[in-house]
C-alpha cells in the first residue's frame, strides 16, 4: 500500500499540512463519510422532498463533488491544494445557496466561523482574514438584495449581516490565534532540526573532552598508585632499614660517650686497671653491635638493589634461587605487614640456577599481585607457598634449619619455635630425644622394625629446648633421610615417662606435622571408636594450631574395612 | 593409594569425560612387590635353586598383561627406576632374572634345579588377597621350569600370623619406602636376627659388608658403584624375586587441585593441606 511522505518539515511553505501519516489517514477516512452521506442526502433530498427545496439537494450533491476532488488532490500528495479546495469549495457553496435562495436566513452560513478556524490553523491566518473579508462582504450584499427576495424587513436584515459579521470576524481572529500558535511551534521544531546537528556535535564534543579528562584521571590514579607503592616501598625500605641504622646510630653513640669519660678519666690521672678492662669488655661489644647493624643494612640495600637491577634485566647469570626469592619476598615485607595472608618460602639454600632472574622475580611478582589481589582480597588469612622441594632431598618440617659437622658425625638441628602437641603442652628437644631413644632402644614388648637403621646413632644430645644434636659413631651417607622417616613420629617425653606404652593406645599429633587433630583446648576424639568390632572408625578433629595454615576440614571419618567379599 | 590401572582409567574416562583428570604415570613409585623366599627352607636354601626361581620369571614378557590388570607393572631392579641409584636398561638386562632372551634364561634355570637336584621342586607360596595375580603369574612361570606351587592366598591376618612363623617357601611382601637412599630402600636385608621384617631370614655377611661399605661412602661417585654391586649381588643371591615397581594414576574430579602429579613416594605428600576446590560448574 502507498505510504504517502510527510512534507519536508523545513519547507515554510507545508507548514500548516504537516499532521502525520495518522492525521492524514483519519482526514481521508472522514472525507469518504463525508463523501457518501453528502451524495446519499442529496439523491434522497433530490427524490424525495418537494419540488420547490431540490435545490437543497444540488447544495449536497456539490459538497460531494468537492469532497471527490479534495479526496483527489490528496492522493497526489498535494495536501495544501486539497484542503484549500475542500475549504474554499464549500464556502463557495453555502454564499451560493444564501444568494440564491433564502438570503441571510440561510442556516449554513453559521458555519463559516468553522470553516475560518479551519482555514486559518490548516491555511494560515491570512487565508482565514480572507475568507473573513470575503464572507462579510457576501453578508452585505446579501443585506442589500433582501428587499427582493427576503421575507424579513430590511433592518433585520442589517442585522442579520452585522452579527454575522461580527461572528465571521471573531472566528477569523481565533483562527488568526491557531495559525500563529501552530507557526511558532513550526519554527521551534524546525529551529530544532536545523540546530540537532550542532547540538550533536557540541554534545559529541563535550563527551571527548569529559573521555579525555577520564582517561587523564585514569593515568593520574595509576600514576598515584605507583607513586603511592613508590612510597610504601620506600617507607618499608626505610623502615627495614631503620632498625639497623637504629642500633648502630645508640651502639656508636655509646661508645663515643665511653671514650669521653675514659679520655677524661685519663686527663684527670684517676683511670684505674678495671675501668680499663670494662671499657675493652662494653667496647667490643658496642663495636661488634655497630658492626652487625651496619652489615644487616648494607645486605638489606643490597638485596633491594639486587630486585631492582634484575626486575629490569633479561640477563642470563648463575644465581641462588633461594636468595634471589628471599630477597624479592623481602622487598614485599611491607605490603604483606598490612594483610592477613603470608608468604611461606620453602626452597632449599644453595639451590644454584643458570637462568635468567629477571623474568623468574617478574613471575613470581605477578604471582604475588595476583595472589593479593585475586586470591586473597576480602579474605581473613591464607599462604602462598613457594617451594622448591627435589625428591628425595629432605624437606625440614619439624626442623626449622639444621647443620652438619665436617666430619659428617652430629647432625644439629633447630626445631620451630611454638609447637604443641594436641594437649596444649609444647614440643621441645626432649621430646625428639624420647621419640628415637624409644627406636633405637625400644622398652620391653616393643617391636622397633626400624632399629638397625638407627644403629649408628651413638648419642643425642639437647642443649635447650630448641636444639637437638644427633651424634654418629660413624659416617652414614643417608643420615639426613634415616632421621627424616616418617615413621619416626615424635612422641610427648612426659607421657612416654608416665605410660610408655602410650603411643600404642593413643594418637597424639603435634602441630607441626599433623593438620587432622584436635586443638590445645582438649583432645578426645582421635581413638578408634569402634562401632563394630569388624570395622572401627576413626575420628580427627581439626588443629587450629597447626604451623602451616588454617586446615582446610573440621573433621574427618575413616571407617576401617578388615575384611572385603565381594 | 595403589592406583589405577589402564582399563579402569579408561572406563571412568569414558563415563565421565573432561569431569575427571587423570593425574600421575610419569614415573615409578617407590614401592616394590616381591615374592621372599624362606632361605631357612630345605628346598630353597640353596643359593642354585633360589637363582633358578629369579630366572624363570619373564618379567619383560608379563608386563604389558600386568598393567591391563594391576598398577604394579613397571620393570625395574631393586632401587627405584629413574632414581639417582637406578641402571639403564641395557644395564638392567645382564643382571639375573631381567634379561631379553626369556628361554635361554628358562634353560639356564632348569640346568640350576638340575645341579641342585631339586628338578621337581614343589613349593608353598604364600599371598596376600589382594595380590592374588602375582601369585598366579609367579607360580605359571615356575611352572614351565618344572616347580610346583602351591598358591595359597590368604586374608592379611593369616598372612601375618605366617610371616611370623616363618611356614612358607614363597611369600609375597610389600616394601614402600619414602626416599630413594638404597640405606634404606635395601635395609630389608639386614640380619634376620636384628631385623625381623627380613622375610628371607637370612642373615648374610657379604651384604652387611657390601651394605656398610655403600652407607660410609661419602663420596657420591664412588657410592654409586658400591649401590650397583650390592644390587648385583642382591640379584645373584635372589632373596627375593621382585615383582613390577609400581606406577601410580589416579582419576580425580577435574574440580579438584593441588594434588601432587607424580609423586614418587606414598609417604610423602600426604597432609593434602594444598588441596583446593574450583567452583562448581553451573
Amino acid at each position: 500500500m502507498h505510504q504517502p511522505k510527510p512534507p519536508a518539515i523545513d519547507d515554510p511553505g507545508t507548514a500548516e499540512f504537516y499532521f502525520g501519516p495518522h492525521s492524514e489517514r483519519f482526514l481521508r477516512i472522514f472525507l469518504r463519510l463525508v463523501l457518501a452521506a453528502m451524495i446519499a442526502l442529496g439523491l434522497h433530498t433530490l427524490w424525495v422532498q418537494p419540488a420547490g427545496s431540490q435545490w437543497r439537494a444540488w447544495d449536497n450533491l456539490a459538497i460531494a463533488v468537492l469532497v471527490g476532488v479534495t479526496l483527489r488532490l490528496i492522493a497526489r500528495q498535494r495536501m495544501r491544494a486539497a484542503v484549500m479546495a475542500l475549504l474554499w469549495g464549500i464556502w463557495a457553496v453555502l454564499m451560493t445557496g444564501a444568494l440564491l435562495h433564502p438570503g441571510l436566513g440561510y442556516s449554513g452560513l453559521y458555519a463559516c466561523p468553522l470553516l475560518l478556524m479551519l482555514a486559518g490553523w490548516m491555511l494560515g491566518k491570512r487565508q482565514a482574514w480572507a475568507m473573513a473579508a470575503l464572507s462579510i462582504l457576501a453578508f452585505t450584499m446579501l443585506a442589500a438584495m433582501e428587499p427582493a427576495t427576503a421575507k424579513a424587513g430590511r433592518e433585520s436584515a442589517w442585522v442579520g449581516a452585522v452579527s454575522l459579521s461580527a461572528v465571521v470576524a471573531l472566528g477569523a481572529a481565533i483562527a488568526a490565534g491557531l495559525a500563529d500558535s501552530k507557526k511558532r511551534q513550526y519554527l521551534q521544531v524546525l529551529d530544532l532540526s536545523r540546530n540537532l546537528e550542532q547540538r550533536v556535535a557540541k554534545r559529541t564534543q563535550h563527551l571527548e573532552e569529559a573521555l579525555d579528562q577520564l582517561r587523564r584521571t585514569q593515568d593520574e590514579l595509576v600514576e598515584a598508585k605507583k607513586l603511592s607503592s613508590l612510597g610504601s616501598l620506600v617507607a618499608g625500605v626505610s623502615h627495614e632499614l631503620n632498625t639497623p641504622i637504629g642500633n648502630a646510630m645508640i651502639a656508636a653513640s655509646a661508645l663515643h660517650d665511653r671514650l669521653q669519660a675514659l679520655a677524661k678519666a685519663a686527663a684527670g690521672r684517676s683511670m684505674s686497671r678495671s675501668a680499663m678492662n670494662e671499657f675493652i669488655q662494653v667496647g667490643q661489644e658496642l663495636s661488634e653491635l655497630v658492626l652487625h647493624s651496619t652489615r644487616r643494612a648494607s645486605e638489606l640495600i643490597a638485596s633491594f638493589k639486587q630486585v631492582a637491577i634484575d626486575g629490569t634485566s633479561e640477563a642470563r647469570r648463575s644465581f641462588d634461587l633461594g636468595v634471589a626469592l628471599g630477597d624479592l619476598v623481602r622487598a614485599f615485607g611491607p605490603m604483606l605487614k598490612t594483610q592477613a595472608w603470608r608468604i611461606e618460602l620453602d626452597v632449599p639454600a644453595g639451590l644454584l640456577c643458570d637462568s635468567y632472574p629477571g623474568p623468574l622475580e617478574q613471575v613470581v611478582t605477578n604471582l604475588i599481585q595476583n595472589a593479593e589481589r585475586h586470591a586473597f582480597a576480602g579474605r581473613d588469612g591464607g599462604l602462598l607457598r613457594i617451594s622448591a622441594e627435589r625428591f628425595p632431598e629432605v624437606v625440614g618440617d619439624l626442623a626449622k634449619s639444621w647443620t652438619v659437622s665436617p666430619d659428617s658425625l652430629s647432625y644439629r638441628f633447630t626445631l620451630q619455635p611454638h609447637i604443641k602437641f594436641h594437649d596444649g603442652s609444647a614440643l621441645t628437644s626432649a621430646d625428639v630425644k624420647a621419640s628415637f631413644d624409644r627406636m633405637r632402644n625400644p622398652p620391653p614388648g616393643v617391636v622397633s622394625l626400624r632399629q638397625g637403621m638407627l644403629a649408628d646413632v651413638a648419642a643425642i644430645d639437647t642443649p635447650d629446648a630448641q636444639t637437638v644434636v644427633f651424634k654418629f659413631s660413624k659416617p652414614n651417607a643417608a643420615a639426613l633421610q634415616l632421621l627424616a622417616m616418617p615413621f619416626a613420629c615424635i612422641y610427648s617425653a612426659k607421657l612416654m615417662a608416665s605410660d610408655p606404652s602410650y603411643p600404642g593406645k593413643r594418637v597424639m599429633g603435634s602441630s607441626s606435622s599433623c593438620a587432622t587433630c584436635r586443638g590445645p583446648t582438649g583432645w578426645a576424639s582421635a581413638l578408634p571408636t569402634t562401632s563394630s568390632p569388624a570395622s572401627p572408625t576413626w575420628t580427627a578433629s581439626a588443629c587450629w594450631g597447626w604451623r602451616h595454615r588454617p586446615p582446610p576440614m573440621r573433621c574427618c571419618r575413616a571407617r576401617c574395612i578388615s575384611r572385603c567379599r565381594a | 593409594m595403589q592406583g589405577m590401572t589402564g582399563p579402569e582409567l579408561a572406563r571412568i574416562t569414558a563415563a565421565r569425560g573432561d569431569k575427571v583428570t587423570v593425574l600421575g604415570g610419569k614415573s615409578a613409585t617407590a614401592f616394590l612387590p616381591w615374592f621372599a623366599i624362606n632361605t631357612q627352607r630345605d628346598g630353597v636354601k640353596d643359593e642354585r635353586v633360589r637363582r633358578a626361581l629369579n630366572l624363570a620369571i619373564d618379567r619383560r614378557g608379563s608386563a604389558k598383561a600386568m598393567e591391563m590388570i594391576t598398577p604394579m607393572h613397571q620393570v625395574g631392579g631393586l632401587v627405584r627406576p629413574g632414581s639417582t641409584f637406578a641402571r639403564s636398561d641395557e644395564e638392567l638386562a645382564k643382571l639375573p632374572g631381567f634379561g631379553t632372551d626369556i628361554e635361554a634364561a628358562r634353560k639356564e634355570a632348569r640346568r640350576l634345579l638340575a645341579a641342585a637336584g631339586q628338578p621337581n621342586l614343589k613349593l608353598v607360596l604364600v599371598n596376600n588377597r589382594a595380590f592374588s595375580p602375582f601369585g598366579v603369574l609367579v607360580a605359571d612361570m615356575l611352572r614351565q621350569v618344572g616347580v610346583t606351587v602351591d598358591h595359597q592366598a590368604l586374608d592379611t591376618p593369616q598372612v601375618a600370623a605366617r610371616r611370623v612363623s616363618g611356614d612358607y617357601d614363597l611369600i609375597f611382601d610389600s616394601p614402600a619406602e619414602y626416599v630413594d637412599d638404597p640405606s634404606v630402600q635395601l635395609a630389608y636385608f639386614e640380619p634376620f636376627s636384628t631385623n625381623r621384617g627380613n622375610l628371607a631370614r637370612v642373615g648374610d655377611p657379604a651384604f652387611v659388608d657390601k651394605y656398610q661399605a655403600q652407607l660410609r661412602e661419602l663420596d657420591p661417585k664412588k657410592r654409586l658403584q658400591k649401590v650397583r654391586d650390592l644390587e648385583a649381588y642382591l640379584l645373584e643371591k635372589s632373596y627375593v624375586i621382585p615383582l613390577y615397581w609400581q606406577v601410580r594414576k589416579r582419576a580425580v574430579d577435574s574440580l579438584l587441585h593441588g594434588l601432587e602429579h607424580d609423586a614418587p613416594s606414598n609417604y610423602v605428600n600426604l597432609d593434602l593441606s594444598g588441596l583446593w576446590l574450583e567452583p562448581a560448574r553451573k
